[in-house]
């Protein structure tokens, strides 16, 4: 068994723990998000060799994307279990289990070939976003689909459904000398000492962990004008959690990041934002910001 | 009208309940996935009728208690009732 280092999200440190002979291999998103093994481990990862055979056991929950199921859910007489199949072919990927006494996960898979050598790819998509997302129902988390960006002074945050300008929005504001964190998915922090944060996760593409102070959220949509209109109470948190990544199937967990919406609300202005896509959006934005200070 | 508070009643558990002060938001669960963007929105009222709602509430039972809470009269609360309760029960049941 050997400790290999951890990834850092979040401020999260994932330790890596190798319970096999074989080399472990990432994906390419995940090469600046190493660290060393520092004093404290948040969630501890064991990597294991193989499959167990869950043939009697029942699907109790299903997460699908373009009805590709991607994972699912079984209770087994050895507790629940999480199997996460390959995005496209639906071969099984892994099979992970999560202690959330320990925080520990067990992950297995099966060996596959990299460079002729046989290496375990133990966090491939999408078992690193599942990790991400059951994290996010223990800690003052979100996990939202949107791009958040920096200007140096305000942390911007504009969440939709895809098509809804979020990446052009990201565009502008990085051609006027933004910083984009991501402009697809973000977790957002409640930090120790009460502030906002966002930050970046590993991703299928190269990119350095990133995160800013966040101030804003806005919920973009085209429209023949820039118009603005502010949110609060339960619609706003409603909007919010619309664009969160979450799974239903423990109620407690929708709860909490209700919880947590209702908690970032109270010092993150939320708005409605028409949007003309161009320049002229950043002027809007910031007149409006400074009229409600 | 009764009927309808039973029907809603039962299917109270396909909904998760977040209180926010004077609101309550009603989010449901359905296939197991929360629905953000199905949400209800209930206030101050709408939030202790629902609250109210169990296995042996009547509209006659319902209307008593919110008489010794709000300040309405016997005939505007009929009303209100006629259109919030079907509304209410086609929200959460779906017909």
């Amino acid at each position: 068994m050997t400790t290999i280092g951890s990834i850092c999200i979040a401020g999260y440190h994932f330790g890596l723990q190798n319970d096999t002979n074989l080399q472990l291999v990432f994906e390419t998103g995940f090469e600046d998000f190493f660290t060393s093994v520092g004093p404290h481990i948040d969630r501890q990862l064991i990597f294991k060799q193989g499959f167990i055979d869950f043939a009697n056991s029942t699907s109790c929950y299903q997460a699908k994307a373009n009805k590709q199921l991607l994972w699912e859910i079984r209770d087994t007489a050895n507790g629940r279990w999480f199997l996460v199949y390959h995005p496209e072919t639906g071969e099984l990927q892994q099979q992970a289990q999560y202690n959330p006494i320990k925080h520990t996960w067990n992950i297995h898979c099966e060996a596959q070939e990299f460079q002729d050598e046989s290496v375990l790819n133990p966090l491939a998509y999408p078992m690193a976003p599942l990790l991400w997302y059951v994290l996010t129902t223990e800690e003052p988390l979100l996990l939202v689909h949107a791009s958040g960006l920096t200007d140096g002074k305000k942390g911007r945050l504009f969440a939709g459904f895809s098509g809804v300008g979020k990446s052009t929005m990201a565009g502008i504001w990085e051609r006027n000398g933004a910083q984009v964190i991501n402009d697809d998915r973000l977790l957002l922090k409640l930090e120790a000492d009460g502030t906002w944060h966002m930050y970046n996760t590993p991703m299928y593409y190269q990119a350095s962990p990133k995160s800013a102070a966040l101030q804003h959220i806005y919920f973009p949509f085209h429209s023949p004008a820039n118009t603005l209109e502010k949110l609060s109470g339960a619609k706003a948190i409603a909007q919010l959690l619309a664009f969160t990544i979450h799974h239903g199937y423990d109620a407690q967990h929708v709860l909490h990041h209700s919880n947590i919406a209702e908690q970032l609300l109270q010092t993150i202005t939320a708005a409605k934002l028409g949007v003309v896509p161009t320049n002229d959006i950043i002027d809007f934005i910031q007149a409006n910001e400074q009229s409600a200070t | 009208m009764n009927s309808l508070l039973q029907s809603i009643f039962k299917h109270k558990p396909s909904f998760v309940c977040k209180n926010t002060g004077e609101e309550l938001l009603l989010i449901p669960l359905k296939d197991n996935v929360a629905d953000f963007n199905q949400y209800l929105v209930l206030n101050e009222l709408g939030a202790f009728i629902w609250n109210l709602i169990d296995e042996t509430t009547t509209i006659a039972s319902l209307q008593e208690k919110i008489l010794q809470e709000f300040e309405v009269t016997a005939e505007q609360l009929n009303a209100d009732l006629s259109v919030f309760i079907p509304e209410l029960h086609r929200y959460t049941c779906g017909s």
